[in-house]
């Protein structure tokens, strides 16, 4: 038991960093690839790769890898806006 | 068989051999009606009774669960889609959508069917023969059904929402069960944010009807479409010999 509960303990990011530290690392994602052009264009990208690789290549596994990219960079944003600047 | 567990000759296997029309997934109901095209394209004439009752459901059941897969990933977007377009949920981290943004969120709600029925528009090509023709409909079938009852579903389900979750009364005793967790004053921006919020599941609702629309008709004139190219180009090979 003592080992689950040390190794729960290295999991944890606060374990690693303070808080404002783990903090200021998500909201650089969110800066540089969660929004803005970064954002949109690797979205597309993705999207488009899932289209080629599920639809033309017919390799499902990747096609859905690329669209669950897609979804998360187009939502994640927003999610993280909503945590960080409205304190919740 | 001889007791050692060795073959010898004469013994007789009573193994399981592929079933003619009883395909897993997508993948292997398009690989076997291919091969019926192949064969009925030089000329073979294949029994009606080669595809069983059990072939013709295993076609209809890939349709039909193909359908409800992509439906149930159109269903859980469409409301982020719509909530985008009318500046209620951002995206890419703004709630100022620009024209790419909101053409952007409503594309990703409507991908999986898309996708899923431009990869049924490929049967087009085999849609000759009488076996062919018969795993073809099969599977368009039950697409058209799944698509049909998820529709029917999403629909009952997001009027659900707005008429019997989200009214005023009910939302507020909902959220009220939260106050010892949330401070009542974000409680209270959720509830006037749902209340906002709401009427996108009633715009969803019609948004589904039209991508269902989409997921059906796109394969079928595909489908009516190539049938006739394939049928023209073995018209002409027939003069040529």
């Amino acid at each position: 038991m003592i080992e689950i509960s040390s190794f729960l303990d290295t999991l944890s990011p606060l374990k690693h960093f303070s808080q404002a530290e783990y903090t200021s690392i998500w909201q650089v994602l969110f800066k540089t690839i969660l929004s803005g052009f970064w954002a949109r264009l690797i979205a597309s990208i993705s999207l488009f790769l899932a289209f080629w690789f599920s639809v033309y290549r017919k390799r499902f596994l990747l096609g859905a890898v690329f669209f669950l990219t897609a979804v998360t960079i187009t939502y994640l944003g927003g999610l993280l806006k909503i945590m960080f600047w409205w304190g919740f | 068989m001889p007791a050692s567990g060795g073959t010898s000759k004469g013994d007789v296997f009573l193994g399981t051999t592929p079933y003619p029309g009883s395909p897993k997934g997508l993948l292997d109901a398009i690989s076997e009606i291919q091969q019926y095209y192949v064969v009925e394209r030089s000329g073979s004439i294949i029994s009606d009774d080669f595809l069983t009752f059990k072939g013709k459901l295993g076609f209809f059941e890939v349709g039909f669960k193909g359908a409800l897969v992509s439906g149930f990933i159109s269903v859980l977007l469409t409301p982020f889609a719509i909530g985008v377009v009318q500046k209620y949920i951002p995206i890419f981290g703004s709630y100022q959508p620009t024209l790419f943004d909101k053409t952007f969120a409503l594309i990703l709600a409507t991908s999986f069917s898309v996708g899923y029925a431009l990869f049924f528009s490929v049967l087009g090509k085999y849609y000759i023969g009488g076996i062919s023709k018969t795993a073809v409909k099969n599977l368009m079938g039950g697409l058209i059904t799944g698509a049909i009852l998820k529709m029917i579903l999403a629909f009952i389900m997001f009027h659900f929402i707005y008429f019997v979750v989200l009214e005023p009364v009910r939302l507020a005793k909902l959220l009220l069960k939260l106050r010892s967790f949330i401070k009542y004053e974000t409680l209270n921006s959720i509830y006037l944010w749902l209340l906002d919020f709401k009427p996108v599941f009633l715009t969803s609702a019609y948004f589904i009807v039209f991508t269902t629309f989409l997921l059906i008709i796109i394969p079928t004139g595909s489908i009516f479409i190539r049938s006739r190219k394939t049928k023209k180009l073995m018209g002409k090979e027939t003069q040529w010999k």
